[in-house]
């Protein structure tokens, strides 16, 4: 009896050795993140791990791999490399769900061959983590023309605005070093990870950064000294802010979309802009107008609910396209 | 408690390793009696107040069935669950019905219904009919008909097990054996693949097309509502798969519900075919009752439409159910005028699972929306082929491929055998060799990998 139980356990810790290995040979096209370090310049707060091959299937379909700063990036960054638009932003500027040449930066670069775009945005990188990162990244990369933010809310508190403009936000954590860092490099178990963390309630590694839903808006003194601070950092190295806004669109019942916006909060952090010298692109116009006129959403793929989420193809195009206008008509 | 849940899997292994020790005993009825502990605590894991109700449903059906000879317990024993159905699930309904038929306001009652009060009550009805009919004895051991009434794997989403089927299972000892453990465990396995693998992924574009039809293009509404089909399908058979591994395990039958219905050539076969429980509860308690074929052609198809109008109605209180319902009595009448032939062609046969298919899907519209202005939206916005946003959802294909796979695959296999319907069957395999095992593992590792993360209960458990 002891040998037949024995036998089997044998059988079944080898069959579970063959299934773990399949399924993580699966996940290597599936879902596969690199592990990502603390970076010592402090432009963001965390890359992922150099030239690594990525992919991911969760929230429609890409793959590519992260440049040798580890930034999923088309180009590299070395120390002679002349900089002209740095663009900073979330998961959704850093476009993991689509082709690299098909994400905002991607777009704009060959709408603009002659120019130097690199885009550091990378997950977790709300507006405020990247206003708190943004001296670093203007010091490192001293672009020449234009620093790009991306945002996808503008709700803030007063204490998340203090905290920005002390540049004292929580850094993300990376979890590097032994047992953890060897877990994170196996495929499957980084999906299991993102799972079982999505099914307690919790957002998936990848999963779209939350739409801040901060009810106690901060004050206007707050906000402009933020905004007046972000471009003072940035026109010091003679180059200019622009915060590129993207809300989501709702489907009305009747067909109809409506952009999820605090029109008042919109208006008036476009004032504060304006007050402070910072290009403000509001994308709602244009994702409504191409909504209405070629029934497309800028959010969520084919394998995701419709509208929500991160940013696809059409999305990225109509903010490339966005920028470039504003770009070429500032000169 | 869901089946796909944290929750259900540790209340599983503890009710396990329980059951394990305690059918050491020689006397069943402990272990029996722990099964039904374990069943009212699943039960009242929703709503504690729910197993009152429950008990009542049981008590009357046990003291009613012991004095079946006498009319007036026959009568208490069947208008009981009855009249509990019908207040819990259907009194706001016909009062709203009042409301808008007199077109004036008399209000409603806040009732909350019962999660699984269609399928017990259906079971307590059919045990006392049962008994009258001589079908199988009362049963004096109360226990035991409580845990017919309200054994977890089967309380909140059936199937609706027949008392004649499962009250005998527990004259006999049903055991937990290491054969019902490896079918049961791989049953359950392929439910959870069907259910939150596929049917959950499935319900994100169905809700999103559904919720706006009128922002969707013709060809995005057509693959929902064809989604849909596949949804409800991989959802309910999944869950019945998951009941009937976890009685399995326990050591006790259930008939399997679900027989690929969407090889159906027809309707008729369809109702052979889709939640086999109801369709045969339905025919042995409602149509056959009604007369049934017995008294004539005209009466026959009065018979089967009033039957499918209230197994429509018996999945929700809605006119959307009821005309659900009406759509398939209708064709159902129509079907039976319509002489069949033993042998056809392969392109007529094909043909005719493609229209059965084609039908069935319309009639889901129906099924799925909340209001016939909704249904209305979705059939307009196909047949008017509407612009709108075109969304080629990913999971759609890949369940049309499995749904595609899975039925050659039975074909070839009906061919290998012989015979000429197709079945479904339940790829087991054999847990004592690496093969097995790893294929086991695989699809458990799948389930884990795949399954859906976001809120998707059952969509049985509305009913």
């Amino acid at each position: 009896m002891s040998k037949r139980i024995f036998l089997w356990m044998a059988k079944a810790l080898l069959s579970g050795v063959i299934a773990f290995a399949i399924l993580t040979g699966v996940c290597m096209l599936y879902y596969n993140l690199p592990v990502h370090y603390d970076t010592v310049d402090g432009a963001t707060d965390y890359s992922w791990e150099k030239n690594k091959f990525y992919s991911r299937g969760t929230e429609g379909f890409a793959w590519g791999k992260t440049n040798n700063e580890g930034y999923l990036n088309p180009i590299d960054y070395t120390e002679s490399t002349q900089v002209d638009i740095l663009v900073m932003g979330s998961s959704h500027m850093e476009a993991y769900n689509v082709p690299q040449n098909k994400s905002t930066a991607g777009i704009l670069s060959s709408m603009m061959p002659d120019k130097t775009i690199y885009n550091i945005g990378i997950s977790g990188h709300n507006f405020l983590v990247c206003a708190d990162n943004l001296a670093n990244a203007v010091n490192k990369y001293e672009p020449k023309e234009y620093v790009i933010i991306e945002t996808h809310g503008l709700a803030y508190s007063d204490v998340q605005l203090q905290t920005a403009i002390d540049e004292n936000v929580t850094d993300l954590t990376s979890y590097t070093g032994g047992v953890l860092e060897l877990l994170q490099k196996n495929p499957f178990l980084r999906l299991i990870y993102s799972q079982l963390k999505s099914f307690s309630g919790n957002a998936a590694d990848d999963a779209a950064p939350p739409i801040s839903t901060e009810t106690t808006i901060g004050s206007e003194e707050n906000y402009c000294s933020l905004l007046a601070k972000l471009s003072d950092t940035v026109s010091d190295k003679g180059s200019q802010l622009i915060i590129v806004y993207h809300p989501s669109l709702i489907l009305n019942k009747d067909g109809t979309a409506s952009a999820n916006v605090d029109q008042e909060l919109s208006e008036f952090f476009a004032a504060c802009c304006e007050k402070n010298g910072i290009i403000f692109l509001d994308m709602s116009n244009q994702f409504l107008e191409s909504y209405e006129n070629e029934s497309i959403l800028p959010h969520g793929f084919t394998n995701t609910s419709i509208g929500t989420g991160h940013l696809n193809k059409n999305g990225h195009a109509l903010i490339a396209e966005s920028l470039y206008e504003i770009m070429k008509a500032v000169g | 408690m869901s089946f796909a849940s944290l929750e259900f899997l540790i209340f599983f292994s503890v009710v396990f390793v329980f059951v394990l020790f305690l059918q050491k005993f020689k006397n069943t009825l402990y272990k029996e009696f722990f099964l039904l502990v374990a069943s009212y605590f699943f039960y009242g894991y929703w709503d504690w107040r729910f197993c009152f109700l429950l008990l009542f449903v049981t008590v009357a059906a046990y003291i009613t069935a012991l004095f079946s000879h006498k009319k007036l317990a026959l009568a208490v024993g069947i208008i009981v669950p009855l009249v509990v159905l019908g207040f819990f699930k259907y009194f706001n309904f016909f009062l709203d019905s009042l409301e808008t038929l007199i077109n004036k306001d008399i209000g409603t009652l806040a009732i909350i219904l019962p999660v699984g009060i269609s399928f017990y009550t259906f079971q307590a009805l059919s045990y006392v009919i049962d008994v009258k009919r001589e079908k199988i004895p009362a049963e004096k051991i109360f226990i035991k008909l409580a845990l017919y009434i309200s054994f977890f794997p089967q309380l909140v989403a059936g199937p609706i097990v027949k008392a004649s089927d499962f009250l005998p299972q527990l004259r006999k000892d049903r055991h937990i054996t290491l054969k019902n453990v490896e079918t049961g465990i791989q049953l359950m396995v392929f439910g959870l693949v069907k259910k939150i693998v596929i049917a959950d992924h499935l319900s994100v574009f169905v809700d999103d097309v559904f919720n706006t039809p009128a922002a969707f293009s013709w060809i995005s509404i057509l693959l929902a509502v064809i989604s849909y089909s596949i949804q409800i399908y991989f959802d309910f058979s999944g869950y019945s798969d998951i009941a009937i591994g976890c009685a399995k395990c326990f050591g006790y039958d259930f008939c399997p519900n679900f027989n690929m219905p969407y090889i159906s050539e027809n309707v008729t076969a369809f109702w052979r075919r889709w939640h086999i429980s109801l369709s045969t509860w339905l025919k042995e308690y409602l149509y056959i009752p009604l007369g049934g074929n017995r008294k004539g052609k005209a009466r026959q198809y009065i018979n089967l439409f009033i039957t499918m109008l209230l197994g429509g109605l018996w999945h929700g209180a809605s006119w959307t159910f009821v005309f659900w319902g009406a759509l398939h009595g209708g064709a159902l009448c129509i079907d039976k005028l319509i002489p069949k032939k033993k042998k056809r062609k392969t392109i007529f046969r094909v043909l005719s699972v493609l229209g059965t298919f084609l039908f069935v899907s319309f009639t889901w519209i129906f099924f799925r929306s909340d209001s016939f202005t909704n249904a209305w939206l979705i059939i307009k916005g196909i047949f008017t082929l509407q612009d709108g946003i075109i969304q080629p959802f990913f999971w759609t294909f890949i369940a049309i491929a499995v749904v595609c796979i899975g039925t050659v695959i039975a074909i070839i296999r009906t061919k290998k055998r012989n015979e000429y319907e197709v079945n479904g069957f339940y790829p087991l395999f054999n847990l004592n060799t690496v093969l097995g095992l790893t294929i086991l593992f695989l699809v458990c590792g799948l389930i884990l990998g795949l399954a859906f993360t976001g809120e998707h209960p059952f969509v049985y458990f509305q009913f």
